[in-house]
This record gives C-alpha cells, sequence and structure tokens, in this order.
C-alpha cells in the first residue's frame, strides 16, 4: 500500500503522540477496520520503536563511557598478579601452620611418653590424713595434682624443705601447669644449691621445657643431665634425644 | 540561569555534549535522591539515571518538552518518579505526590513497554545496516527525529524538497526489500 502524504503525516503524528482525542479515535476506528492500512501502522510502529530503542542503547554507552571517565571505578577483582600473591600467601600459612602443629604434636608425644610424676618415697601415706602435710601427700598419691601443688604450697610458708618443694614443682607439673614448675625446678637444679632433688629437677625441667616448646631451653637442659654423673635418666634422656633428631 | 536556558537549547537541537554536561551536573543530587528511596545498588542507580536523562534528551529534543518552567532539574526527577511508579526499580519509601506533583507527571511522557518482536527487530536492525548512510540517516531523521522533509532537504543538501521526498520513498522501498530478503533468508 503507498501512503499518501498526509497519511504518512497521520501516522507520525500518531508515533509522536500528537493527536487530539477526536482524531486518535478517528484514527483507531480506521486500524480497526483497514487491514492495509492496519499493517502500515504496524511497521512504522515496529520501525519507530526499533529506531527508538538503537538511539536510547547508542546515548545509553555514551553515558557510560561518561561515567567511566569521571568515575572510574577500582577494579574489585584482584588481577593474576594480586592472585598468585594470595595463592603463595596461603600456601606459606598452610605450611607453617602444618609445620607447627606436627611440630606440637611431636613434642607432646614425646613429653607424654617420658614424663611419669616422680614417686612419693617420702611420706607413708595414712587412711585418714590429720595433718596438712598428710593430706598434701594423699592427694599427690591419689593422682590429685592440683589439689596437692596447693596443699604443697601453702606448706612452704610453715615447714619449708626440699621434698615439699620439688613435690610442689612435681604437682604442678602433673596438673598441667608447667609454667609455674619451671622456675621451682630452675632453683633446684643450679650447680650452686646442690639440692637434694637436683638430678629429678634437671630430668624434669628439661622436659618441662620440651612442653612447652621452648627446645633452645630443653636442648641446654638435656646436655646437662648427660653431663650430670651417674644420672638416673641419663640413657632415657639419650633415647629421647634420639628420638627428637630423627624427626 | 542563562547558561542553564543555553544548556536546554543545546539539549532541544540534539547537541550531545550538552548531553554529557546535564549527566555530570545532574548526577550527585539525582543519586542522592534514589538513594534515599530504593535499596538499589550502585549499578542499578547508575543505570537509572542514565535511563532518566535518556528519556528527558529524547523528549526534549523530539520536541515533546516545549516548557520546562521548573528547571531542568523537576522534569528529571518527574521522569525518574514516573519509572519509579512504573516499578522500574523497587522503592522502599513511597514517593510522596502532591496535586501539583500528579499534573506535572501527566504531561510527562515516557515510552511504554512495547510489545514489538525481538525477531523483527533484529531483521530490522540488519536490514539497516545494510542500507547506505544517507538512506539510514534521512529514514531516521524523518521517521523518528520528526524533522520535515523541508528540514532533511537542507541537511542533506538536496537540490529541492521534491528530490528529498523521492530519495526518501526509494530508501523505505530498499528498507522494506532488504527486511523481506533478510526474512526470508532467515526463515
Amino acid at each position: 500500500m503507498d501512503l499518501n502524504d498526509a497519511e504518512i503525516l497521520l501516522i507520525k503524528n500518531f508515533l509522536h503522540k500528537r493527536m487530539t482525542p477526536a482524531e486518535e479515535q478517528a484514527f483507531n476506528a480506521r486500524v480497526d477496520t483497514d487491514t492495509e492500512f492496519r499493517s502500515e501502522v504496524d511497521f512504522y510502529t515496529n520501525m519507530f520503536a526499533t529506531l527508538r530503542d538503537q538511539e536510547r542503547d547508542r546515548l545509553k554507552k555514551m553515558l557510560e563511557e561518561v561515567e567511566q571517565a569521571n568515575f572510574p571505578k577500582q577494579s574489585k577483582r584482584p588481577t593474576w598478579g594480586k592472585w598468585l600473591a594470595i595463592l603463595l600467601g596461603l600456601a606459606v600459612l598452610a605450611w607453617f601452620l602444618f609445620w607447627r602443629n606436627t611440630k606440637a604434636t611431636n613434642e607432646e608425644r614425646f613429653f607424654v611418653e617420658y614424663f611419669k610424676p616422680y614417686e612419693n618415697t617420702v611420706q607413708v601415706i595414712t587412711r585418714s590424713p590429720q595433718t596438712n602435710v598428710e593430706q598434701a601427700w594423699q592427694y599427690y598419691d591419689q593422682g590429685k595434682y592440683a589439689l596437692a601443688a596447693a596443699q604443697f604450697s601453702q606448706m612452704k610458708a610453715t615447714d619449708k624443705n626440699a621434698d615439699s618443694e620439688f613435690f610442689e614443682a612435681m604437682a604442678l607439673m602433673a596438673a598441667g601447669n608447667t609454667e609455674r614448675a619451671i622456675p621451682l625446678f630452675e632453683r633446684m637444679e643450679s650447680d650452686s644449691l646442690s639440692h637434694k632433688y637436683q638430678q629429678p629437677a634437671r630430668w624434669y625441667l628439661a622436659l618441662a621445657f620440651l612442653r612447652t616448646g621452648k627446645l633452645n631451653d630443653f636442648k641446654k637442659m638435656s646436655e646437662k643431665v648427660k653431663a650430670t654423673p651417674n644420672h638416673f635418666n641419663a640413657d632415657k634422656m639419650n633415647a629421647l634425644n634420639e628420638q627428637m633428631t630423627g624427626h | 540561569m542563562s547558561e542553564q536556558i543555553n544548556l536546554l537549547e543545546k539539549l532541544r537541537l540534539g547537541d550531545e555534549g550538552a548531553l554529557r554536561q546535564a549527566y555530570l551536573e545532574h548526577r550527585s543530587a539525582f543519586l542522592r535522591w534514589a538513594t534515599a528511596i530504593t535499596n538499589a545498588q550502585e549499578q542499578d542507580l547508575l543505570d537509572f539515571y542514565q535511563e532518566t536523562l535518556i528519556i528527558f534528551y529524547q523528549n526534549l529534543s523530539m520536541g515533546k518538552i516545549q516548557h520546562l518552567d521548573r528547571g531542568v532539574a523537576p522534569y528529571l526527577f518527574g521522569i525518574g518518579k514516573k519509572l519509579l511508579l512504573n516499578r522500574w526499580l523497587r522503592v522502599t519509601r513511597e514517593i510522596s505526590l502532591d496535586p501539583t506533583d500528579v499534573l506535572f507527571l501527566q504531561q510527562i511522557d515516557i515510552p511504554s513497554n512495547d510489545t514489538i518482536d525481538e525477531e523483527w527487530k533484529i531483521t530490522f536492525k540488519k536490514a539497516m545496516a545494510l542500507l547506505n548512510e544517507n538512506c539510514r540517516r534521512i529514514l531516521e531523521w524523518f521517521y523518528y527525529h520528526d524533522c520535515s522533509i523541508e528540514v532533511i532537504c537542507e541537511r542533506m543538501g538536496y537540490s529541492s524538497e521534491e528530490v528529498t521526498r523521492v530519495t526518501k520513498m526509494r530508501c523505505l522501498k530498499k528498507l522494506r526489500e532488504i527486511i523481506s530478503s533478510v526474512h526470508i533468508a532467515g526463515a
């Protein structure tokens, strides 16, 4: 269908929404009855909408460029270099955690294997303890080391002796309070003091260092144990050293 | 104020440099307003602002806005409100409208969601791309930008309006032929 100029103008007015209500009514009536005209209107309507979309897309792209040029966004996505650095960092962290965990596990394992609380060779245990001293020994023999440590500590105030001092440290260590046991053992193992429990103090101090991860101190103390003439646990210390160097 | 009038005149004439300028001038205030009434993400807000400004620009350059007594900003925000009322973005606060607002918004034209077949659009775009540059311009100016034959004649430098009219008819005929052939080839 060839449209004349007036019909083209009519369709343009329709597309640009410039019709009066009366014009619109007449236009719609013709669209409803004249199929050829309706087909033409459809064609121009589609053309108009598609041109509008094309124009809109072009302008949108232009405004996006204006936005990017004036308000550039920093890429939140890491570059390949950043990814590599992140991966390397994670690998180092994983290795460190594995190493620390394994190391701690080995030290703990050796400690458990070699640590045994020193036997009470001092006090005969009575069925019903009458004094604090008896109570402390009873706790110790019953494996109630925290209670025993507390009792031995109280005894120091009134009756400080080598036994209570050593077994307080021993009870603390057996109760898991190794850090507090260390200074007590250090005093007892000193060469200048010739403490009654110097030999066992050195052994247990070495184990205390092992348990707390102070490996240099452990090494020094283990040498001291081995250098102590006729040390009762020199062989065990050698075995422990061999086991440790094997790992 | 004269700068604003100058900018509006340029926009009305389809100056895209003026559109860039308007984008930067109103961006901050528009985004602040849109942020306050929606919970949209930054990119969605930017899309919303760009869509609003494009409608404003198209309406202005197509002669749909004759008077901007209230200035550019209220009209922009008006388009924004109308788009939000049409659920362009989800709003978290109710959009306040007084009677003058309602009247004002009624005058603002925003494109309706057309139901044109996507396949037809693709075919049309392909056909337009196959036309020569002059034909594309003439059809776009005449049908979309609503330019008169007289204006097109002047822009294209044709010898007469009749030559322009005939050229336009030939371009339209060519377009229809390409659409038919593309449609047949694609079928």
